[in-house]
């Protein structure tokens, strides 16, 4: 029975700090430190992008986000013809050593954790990112961030995979044994909720799906000889945050209790970081509406809201124009204000878990946490992550969700203002973030005189390196250090692996 | 009619299209969806094998400027001038006209509810009846949007 | 109908010349029934059948190169289910055959399997004909995957292969037990599963053959591409078993008479007549069939 207007609360179990983490990982939160404020960020030449870093970072952001361009993230070069119109649009494009030089100028990689969202060529973005580091003396213990390296969910929704998926994992675990022994500071995965979410799986399934993924990562680490407490603790998460505020924070408690529940049973992790989930959240780019655009601004702050109420490590704000094309950088400003605002004006951070103990909150977070369980149990008993991804069964779950949510809103059912309430007739004008199109043409030119200016022999030798690793399953990863040195580029690399571990398409779900 | 849904260029992101192409089914069309990543060069090819009556396209990456036009012009040099295209995903306002002049009957932004595109087609079908020209490589006169 | 006839053979000449266009027009004329004439001679057709998920599409993409390579031209036929709500079809197995998409050598199509509940439409065996005519030296048909139906493609397909995993369990046992008789080849698709003598006992066991089954199991992954190089000689080097001829033509006889059936302009009448009980199956069934002969179809 629900009776109107009683106040409701429950006791919860276990406190912030404690096992099973339900209420946060850290007993203060952020009454001890603040989460990480940290724009996803990148467009257009290694120059520009450095450029809108430093506005970023003197604007008070606490971390670097890189956002690759397309055919970065697919392992192409610029010069290649299937990146032809993809450079430089959704990101930075990256080509060689000469690029990551240019996009940290004047940023010290010693103190900055940099997050990449790279996952395909992952070991080739952080050999580059290695190099340079090198190359300026900054010690690689000292190294700090993050890279996605979590192909899995690229099968399922996010669509950037390149090879197989058996060799892409052994490129997941190449990279994660090897920031083992060279940068113990790097988060060597990042395993990400977000895309399924925003391709259209709901809350439940962000944390279902989510979490099998993960414990596939862990079962083949530890396959690869690892222990469960030599990377279980560089493990991070990445969720989404959409627009049912009690839903989204009551799903990050789930979330870790849950996590914490997976990894004690399977694992019985020595160190207790092993079990703790951490993670990275992005308020939801598909909840934002083309029409009456200005809106978003305060969908994203009642998102970011949910996220910090989640008890989230670090926070990317989006910003309110992304429904209609690239971000301004007045769009981007107002975005990073938004986390400011929530931090430093509301009062929020001075509590931990606030809405800990209401009974809506807490029901919530058990009924997820049980529903999220059922269907890791479907995938454990098909196989796992990776058989179901084979046969599309994630892929399948997430289409009918976005089926169901997008009948939903189509009857009337679920309401979306300035979509199917509170409509508006007149659209107001839009100026977006026009990438000059001879930026791609520059990019290109400048890739093929850097090509031109190599020695080619070391280039080749160096290539031939990274083959012998692909092939015989020694770590790729110092082969690709070495040959980026040398000045090869991120596409020669990957054209490698191509040959060597061939390409794959998965199945679609539909 | 039969229809195929692509996505050119290189972004993953395909929500929007698989639901489009399940809506599209449901509306009784015969829906051919490419997958991921197609060339220009294979989605006319893939147009000219399925003998397809419309063509959709949807980008997300901010690449339509460039690969739209491509394939409508490489749609009307292969003898597809009469194939009836329209686009999905991220497309700013100020590009429209470009993809129009391209041949591009309809545009269709986030938020669009699934039956607008059903009643574009619905529109597509009457004036082909009346022998008026809605294909890519026809008089550019008419667009739904 | 004579215009549509005429440019029906219109299109076949310039197809048989090599215009790709054509080609593609003339199957969608032969789907609306306009059908030039074709020679009927024997052509190369494989049918592949097997569970939906199991790996069909991936395998006849590693299939594509291997004949390619011996100088074949491919075609695919590949059938998808038609929604008995709306009419209308999600033909999205394309998605599975990426390298198929730009060789010459190559033409894809998907069709609707329409009204027929065999998922079979009877105008295949004239689009077989008509593609082998215009030198299409490997015709594979892929069917739904679903249901007892899928056996009609017996009455299409010169062989047949019979794609199945290593445990896919009871239910669909008994939905293949006809197909697992009558295939000519049967394919298990497993990327882990070692090529022992005992792994294929098991799978014989496991698919209820028997063990002195005479059918080679082949142990195929087309996600790695292992296996196929021999699946394809096993294909390439059987000969043509005329014994089946029968049964061929009884799977096409039913698939026809489905069509009839199901294509009978009053059915949703006669069927409205048989749920109010005014009429009994047997007397819908004795006046469509005078219809039928009365109209000549």
């Amino acid at each position: 029975m629900v009776l109107v207007g009683q106040p409701r609360a429950r006791s919860v179990d276990g406190s912030a700090g404690e096992p099973p983490y339900r209420r946060g990982i850290h007993p203060g939160m952020y009454k001890d430190r603040l989460w990480t404020m940290r724009q996803y960020a990148g467009f257009s030449s290694p120059a520009k992008t450095n450029e809108r870093f430093q506005n970023l970072l003197d604007g008070g952001q606490t971390g670097i986000s890189v956002a690759f361009d397309l055919p970065t993230q697919l392992g192409f070069d610029s010069d290649d013809e299937i990146s032809s119109g993809e450079v430089g649009k959704v990101g930075v494009s990256i080509d060689s050593i000469h690029d990551m030089r240019e996009l940290f100028e004047g940023i010290d990689m010693g103190s900055i954790s940099t997050s990449m969202t790279i996952n395909a060529p992952a070991t080739t973005l952080l050999a580059l990112y290695v190099a340079v580091a090198d190359e300026r003396g900054t010690p690689r213990e000292k190294l700090s961030g993050t890279v996605q390296n979590d192909i899995l969910k690229e099968y399922i929704s996010r669509g950037l995979y390149i090879y197989p998926p058996e060799p892409s994992v052994r490129l997941t675990t190449d990279l994660m044994s090897w920031c083992k022994e060279n940068t113990p500071r790097w988060n060597t995965i990042s395993v990400s909720g977000y895309h399924m979410r925003e391709a259209g799986c709901t809350a439940s399934q962000e944390i279902s799906l989510t979490l099998s993924n993960a414990i596939f990562y862990c079962r083949k680490a530890i396959e690869m000889g690892m222990k469960i407490d030599e990377f279980a603790p560089r493990m991070s998460f990445f969720f989404a945050c959409h627009n049912d505020l009690i839903e989204e924070v009551s799903k990050f408690r789930a979330a870790r209790q849950l996590w914490y529940e997976m990894v004690e049973e399977e694992f019985s992790p020595s160190n207790r970081k092993s079990s703790q989930l951490r993670f990275h959240t992005q308020t939801s780019g598909v909840t934002l509406t083309a029409q009456q655009p200005i809106n978003n601004a305060v969908r994203v702050a009642y998102q970011a809201l949910a996220a910090v109420l989640g008890g989230t490590q670090s926070l990317h704000t989006n910003s309110f124009d992304e429904a209609l094309g690239l971000p301004t950088e007045a769009s981007a400003n107002l975005a990073l204000r938004t986390q400011q605002i929530l931090a430093e004006e509301t009062g929020i951070t001075s509590s931990v878990d606030p809405l800990g103990g209401s009974e809506i909150v807490e029901s919530k977070t058990d009924g997820l946490i049980e529903a999220a369980r059922k269907t890791i149990m479907e995938i454990e008993s098909m196989g796992g992550a990776m058989e179901c991804v084979k046969a599309g069964l994630q892929q399948k779950i997430i289409h009918e969700s976005a089926w169901e949510q997008i009948n939903r809103v189509e009857t009337g059912e679920e309401l979306v203002v300035g979509v199917n309430s509170h409509s508006e007739e007149t659209a107001p004008e839009f100026e977006g973030l026009v990438i000059n199109p001879d930026d791609e043409k520059n990019k290109v030119a400048d890739l093929i005189k850097f090509k031109k200016s190599r020695d080619e022999n070391q280039v080749e030798l160096a290539l031939s390196e990274v083959r012998k690793a692909c092939i015989d399953g020694t770590n790729v990863m110092e082969p690709i250090i070495s040959a980026v040195k040398l000045e090869a580029t991120v596409g020669e690399v990957n054209s490698i692996m191509r040959e060597v571990f061939g390409t794959w398409v998965a199945p679609s779900g539909v | 009619m039969r229809i195929v849904i692509a996505k050119p260029g290189l972004d993953g992101h395909d929500r929007g299209a698989k639901v489009v192409a399940r809506a599209l089914r449901d509306g009784g069309h015969d829906v051919i969806y490419t997958g991921l990543r197609k060339t220009p060069d294979e989605i006319v090819r893939i147009v000219n094998d399925e003998d397809a009556e419309v063509l959709g396209l949807s980008t997300l990456s901010g690449a339509h400027d460039s690969l739209i036009p491509k394939i409508c012009q490489k749609l009307k040099i292969s003898g597809l001038s009469n194939v009836v295209v329209f686009a999905g995903g991220i497309i700013p306002d100020r590009d429209r006209s470009d993809l129009h002049n391209s041949g591009v009957r309809a545009v269709f932004g986030p938020g669009t509810p699934t039956s607008d595109i059903l009643h574009f087609l619905e529109e597509v079908k009457s004036r082909k009846n009346k022998h008026q020209e809605v294909g890519v490589g026809q008089d550019p006169g008419w667009h739904w949007n | 109908m004579a215009l549509e006839l005429n440019e029906a053979q219109e299109l076949f000449k310039s197809a048989k010349n090599g215009d790709r266009r054509s080609l593609s027009r003339l199957m969608t004329s032969i789907e609306s029934g306009n059908i030039p004439n074709l020679e009927r001679k024997q052509c190369w057709t494989l049918g592949i059948t097997g569970p939906p998920g199991v790996g069909k599409s991936t395998l006849i993409g590693q299939m594509i190169s291997h004949w390619l390579v011996k100088g074949h031209r491919v075609a695919i036929l590949a059938l998808d289910p038609t929604s008995p709500v709306s009419g209308g079809s999600f033909l999205a197995d394309r998605v599975r055959m990426d390298q198929a998409d730009l060789s010459e050598e190559v033409f894809v199509r998907s069709i609707a399997s329409g009204s027929n509940t065999g998922g079979i439409p009877n105008y295949l065996g004239e689009m077989c004909f008509a593609l082998s005519e215009c030198g299409w030296t490997r015709i594979l048909i892929e069917t739904v995957g679903t249901g007892q139906y899928d056996i009609r493609i017996f009455g299409y397909a010169q062989r047949v292969l019979l794609l199945d995993g290593p445990d896919r369990g009871d239910i669909i046992q008994a939905e293949k037990a006809g197909i697992l008789e009558l295939a000519d080849f049967i394919a298990v698709n497993k990327s882990d599963l070692p090529g022992s003598e005992s792994a294929v006992q098991g799978l014989k066991l496991s698919l209820g053959l028997s063990e002195n089954e005479k059918r080679k199991v082949h142990l195929v992954s087309a996600l790695e591409g292992t296996g196929i190089a021999d699946l394809i000689s096993t294909i390439d080097s059987c000969e043509i078993n005329d014994s089946r001829r029968k049964i061929r033509m009884r799977e096409m006889l039913i698939s026809n008479w489905d069509s009839l059936l199901l294509n009978h302009s009053q059915i949703d009448l006669y069927l409205e007549k048989l749920c109010s009980g005014s009429i009994t199956v047997n007397d819908a069934i004795n006046s469509m069939v005078r219809e039928i002969i009365s109209r000549g179809e």
